[in-house]
């Protein structure tokens, strides 16, 4: 074992001891590796949350007599649909532009850049497309 | 081009220290290490089809099972058409019509479509990714067999007139008890059961085989992409089964005991049962067709003598897709009254997954024209793919509008629509595949002109047949009537579908005919016979696959590396040897590929077989109502898998092991670097997603009857009981927390009270949650709110067991000398169930005593 940031894979001698010892290294390696390959869809979760926020919100609401509010409340409800969706998109955006601050010195990384910002940028359209419907479809209707 | 995915953990070197391996554990590049192979990886002279468990011989078993199911599905559809030729046809009656579509679309989606997309991943995975098996050969053959006996089953029904009939979505209150007493739905959920199982089983070894056994090197930007389409759907296999899982399960409650989560009458909502079969149905469609995409995103480089035309951009359209398609399952529930604005949402997301299928579609394109095609049988029918796919997509984005999925719902237009989709998507693509890796499997070719003749009969056949089922639906054709009146304008539409549909029939007649006849007198193939660059090509090479595992350094390594073959044969690679006449393969770090672990894997046996045989025992005793047959059956199959859990974490070799190369790897992990934490950890997902499902099932029954929902006579429950019940759980899990700490310094007394202690605490959370709904009163079949009560807390309430019975295996295996500080494997993947119960559970105890009061 060189190095704490850099663990060997294999083991470099019989010693049980030395061999156990690379466990907690080889569970944070394990754990860094799904996060990497999480990371590049990190687009989908935002997309996720943001339709699920919104279709609740919309179908509760509704069911909860929205339909019948005044109009104030209507337009404040969509308002705040609108804003959540721009919000949504934001966080997208600044997520690429770190990643690719991050990595774009990194050949190495090229592929796993590539990913993320082509995942960021499907999921921020997707994301983004709902605010048509927000903008043109009736409350409640 | 073959940048690595994450580079800092592929750029350090194995540990070399040969001499530090034991003698009698070294690695042989000689003929002696090749014997040792041999007998290690030979195959069972007797009963070896129902004992092997290797990749190579379930997924031929699977894939020709699906393949059977495709032709007696396809028979139903003809028998469908010969009554749909004229009007009033009276060839069969309306009965045995609706047992007809009914279990065709059943048998296509479930015993067909999804498991062969599996099966061929089974069978070519492990060797496109440089392994010699899954990481799970047992399940893998224990995920088979329940697919067969289940597929069996169900499919026999047909033959005892008691088929299921209710559609293949089966909605309520149609499939309810009132309106379909029979046994027909209770086949239908047998089969979807067996079903599940296997399909989730598949998941997870593909889900682990693909992150944790690829060969050395392959880092995830140089897998061959057909892995990158094959991970994201056993990920959302894991995610959408148990949704339908979930929905099957509230309906056999609602049938079984009453419990009315879908009756109207006593506060349930059939529109629930939408909901979750959508929620897995709409994805089910891309679950099938990503991995037939994957399969043309490897044939087409191959026939095109080019690389992949943005294979990034491909493997992100694929992950964007498996997202996605979770986000429009309403476009299925257009015409269900839901709030305009809600449908447009998913409206919205139907239109925005054109975006990643557009890029594949012009990725596949741009590789056509970057390359020099080659237009042999498979890419012909890739071709046909193209064509009658992207008809498919056009329609679908037609039909993701509201306004125009209005206009045609349950018409013959969708019928069209998604037989372009599914036929055009999956069945061209799998054809392609046949002729593509068949040389492989049966080393013989199939023949060229035959499958020239089948390919322009099935082109010709399949749209001849559904292109004027789009006319005939927009002229007002209903799905599912089993005959009609001759002056609607429907006669000369329904009679030109019929007859090409036969067309189609004796194209898929002829792909028969030419495999039966090559497994005889088919030209030899050779072991690349297509000049293929991905690695499976070269497991040919020796009888028992791979006679060692290389370093990839490339995404096209059999262009790139031209060594290979060599180095490969002469034993150059990682593992040339059996030094102990086990099975073994290598794991490899998720990102980097770099070989951490040397697996050993079990070889044939009576388990896999026996545990699924007495679970099919099992699920059609209970759906026959035969309780004694099902009460023996179910001994029986506790013993099977109770004995096959026992055998695992077995007493390996301390030391680590010459893995060849100069290196040598451990034969043992406890920790997340071993398979199992991860076949675990891949379970609990699904786990999860079955939770969430009736959580979500709780709340939306809410909001089907705000106002009426907890009924008034219902009590509102306490928070002291469910605190304590809270309380408990949590100090279960510590205590099995404590119960691996001590473990880990050899306290084995500490480490078996604290074991006891877990239980204890477990079973008293069990008594006081008991005691705490006996008491309130709350009837689990008068009302949908105390269904979903009595669900929910039933669910944890069998987590609960499940720890307490974990804790005694511990406990048992502790005194028996099985768990130490070493070997704790078993230990810290119950330790994960107890980390996933725990959070579970104290979020189902907050919401149903905490939700009511929030609402009433």
């Amino acid at each position: 074992m060189s190095s704490p940031s850099v663990p060997p894979p294999g083991v470099s001698s019989p010693d049980v001891a030395a061999a156990r010892a690379e466990e907690p290294q080889d569970a944070r390696e394990n754990a860094a590796g799904v996060r990497a390959l999480l990371d590049t869809a990190f687009g989908y979760f935002v997309w996720a949350a943001h339709f699920l926020v919104v279709y609740i919100a919309t179908a509760v609401s509704c069911q909860l007599g929205l339909g019948t509010a005044g109009a104030r409340t209507r337009t404040t409800f969509l308002a705040v649909l609108a804003l959540v969706t721009v919000a949504a998109v934001a966080i997208v955006a600044l997520h690429t532009v770190r990643r690719y601050r991050r990595q774009r010195e990194l050949p190495e990384r090229r592929f796993r850049m590539a990913v993320t910002i082509g995942n960021d940028a499907i999921a921020a359209v997707a994301i983004a497309w709902q605010l048509l419907a927000i903008a043109l479809v009736p409350l409640c209707a | 081009m073959t940048a690595p995915f994450d580079d800092t953990v592929t750029t350090r070197p194995p540990a070399r220290a040969p001499d530090a391996a034991p003698r009698h554990l070294r690695q042989s590049e000689g003929p002696d290490g090749d014997e040792r192979l041999r007998v290690a990886w030979a195959k069972p002279r007797r009963f070896g089809l129902l004992t092997e468990v290797n990749n190579t011989v379930v997924g031929v078993l699977y894939i020709a099972t699906g393949f059977l199911f495709f032709l007696g599905a396809g028979v139903l559809a003809l028998l469908m058409r010969v009554q749909l030729a004229v009007p009033g046809n009276t060839f069969l009656g309306a009965g045995t019509y609706n047992q007809l579509f009914t279990m065709h679309g059943t048998v296509m989606m479930f015993l067909c479509a999804v498991p062969i997309v599996e099966a061929v991943a089974v069978l070519l995975l492990p060797n496109m990714l440089g392994a010699r098996d899954m990481p799970f050969p047992r399940l893998s053959a224990f995920g088979y067999w329940c697919y067969a006996f289940g597929g069996v089953l169900v499919f026999s029904s047909l033959f005892f007139g008691v088929a299921p009939d209710g559609g293949w979505f089966m909605y309520p209150p149609l499939s309810s008890s009132t309106y379909s007493p029979g046994l027909n739905t209770e086949f239908w959920i047998l089969g979807l059961g067996f079903v599940e199982i296997s399909a989730v089983a598949a998941a997870v070894e593909l889900i682990v085989g693909i992150l944790r056994t690829r060969a050395p090197g392959m880092t995830l930007g140089r897998m061959p992409i057909f892995a990158w389409y094959m991970l994201v759907t056993a990920g959302m296999i894991m995610i959408g089964m148990p949704m339908v899982i979930a929905a099957d399960v509230l309906l056999e409650l609602e049938r079984a005991f009453g419990m009315p989560f879908y009756d109207a009458t006593r506060g349930g909502d059939p529109v629930l049962w939408q909901h979750l079969f959508w929620l897995f149905g709409h994805p089910e469609v891309y679950i099938i067709f990503l991995p037939a995409a994957g399969m043309v995103s490897m044939i087409l480089p191959t026939f095109t003598r080019t690389r992949l035309v943005g294979y990034a951009w491909v493997a992100l359209a694929a992950i964007s897709v498996g997202f996605l398609s979770f986000g429009l399952w309403v476009h299925h529930m257009y015409a269900t009254g839901l709030p305009l604005l809600s449908l447009s949402f998913f409206s919205a997301a139907s239109t925005a997954i054109a975006i990643p299928m557009g890029v594949q579609v012009f990725a596949w394109l741009a590789t056509l024209w970057d390359g020099k095609p080659v237009l042999r049988v498979p890419l012909l029918f890739v071709l046909g793919f193209l064509i009658i796919f992207v008809i498919g997509g056009v329609t679908g984005v037609m039909v993701a509008a509201v306004p125009y999925d209005w206009q045609v719902h349950d018409s013959y237009f969708v019928v069209a629509h998604f037989h372009y989709v599914l036929i055009g998507g999956m069945v061209f693509p799998l054809f392609a595949a046949l002729y593509y890796w068949s040389p492989l499997v049966t080393h013989r070719m199939l023949s060229e002109r035959l499958g020239r003749w089948a390919f322009w009969l099935m082109f010709v056949g399949f749209n001849a047949a559904f292109l004027p089922m789009h006319f005939t639906g927009l002229r007002g054709m209903p799905r599912r009537v089993y005959t009609y009146a001759g002056d609607l304008g429907w006669n000369g539409l329904n009679l030109v579908s019929s007859v090409f549909s036969f067309v189609f029939a004796a194209g898929v007649l002829v792909v028969v005919y030419d495999f039966v006849r090559h497994l005889r007198t088919g030209a030899k193939a050779g072991h690349d016979p297509w000049n293929a660059p991905s690695l499976e090509w070269l497991s040919g090479l020796a009888p028992h696959g791979f006679r060692s595992l290389v370093p990839v350094t490339s995404r096209y390594p059999l262009w790139e590396q031209q060594e290979l073959p060599g180095d490969i044969v002469a034993g150059r690679g990682y593992l040339p040897d059996a030094p102990t006449r086990e099975r073994e393969t290598l794991v490899s770090t998720p990102v980097g590929g770099v070989p951490e672990q040397i697996l050993r894997l079990p070889g044939p046996g009576w388990t896999a077989f026996g545990a699924a045989l007495a679970t099919a025992v099992v699920f059609t005793a209970m759906t026959l109502r035969l309780a004694a047959v099902g009460v023996v059956a179910g001994v029986a199959a506790t013993a099977a898998i109770l004995s096959w859990l026992w055998s695992m974490d077995r007493a390996l070799p301390r030391e680590p092991a010459d893995a060849g190369r100069g290196t040598v790897l451990p034969l043992y992990s406890a920790g997340s670097s071993s398979v199992g934490w991860w076949g675990m950890a891949v379970c609990l997902i699904s786990d999860a997603a079955v939770v969430a499902s009736f959580m979500f099932a709780y709340l939306f029954l809410w909001t089907a009857r705000p106002a009426l929902w907890p009924p008034a006579w219902a009590p509102l429950p306490g928070f002291i009981e469910p605190a304590a019940i809270a309380a408990a759980t949590v100090g279960a899990w510590l205590l099995f927390e404590l119960a691996e700490r001590r473990n880990r310094r050899d306290h084995r007394l500490a480490t078996a009270l604290c074991l006891v202690a877990s239980a204890l605490f477990a079973g008293g959370a069990l008594v006081m949650g008991w005691r705490w709904l006996d008491g309130a009163g709350l009837s689990a079949t008068g009302h949908s709110y105390g269904a979903a009560v009595w669900l929910l807390l039933g669910y944890i309430a069998l987590h609960l067991a499940m720890g307490i019975a974990m804790a005694l295996w511990c406990l048992a295996r502790l005194a028996l000398g099985m768990i130490d500080s070493w070997r704790c494997l078993t230990l810290r993947i119950c330790l994960l169930w107890w980390r996933f119960t725990v959070p579970a559970a104290v979020l189902t105890v907050a919401l149903v005593a905490g939700f009511p009061h929030v609402v009433a």
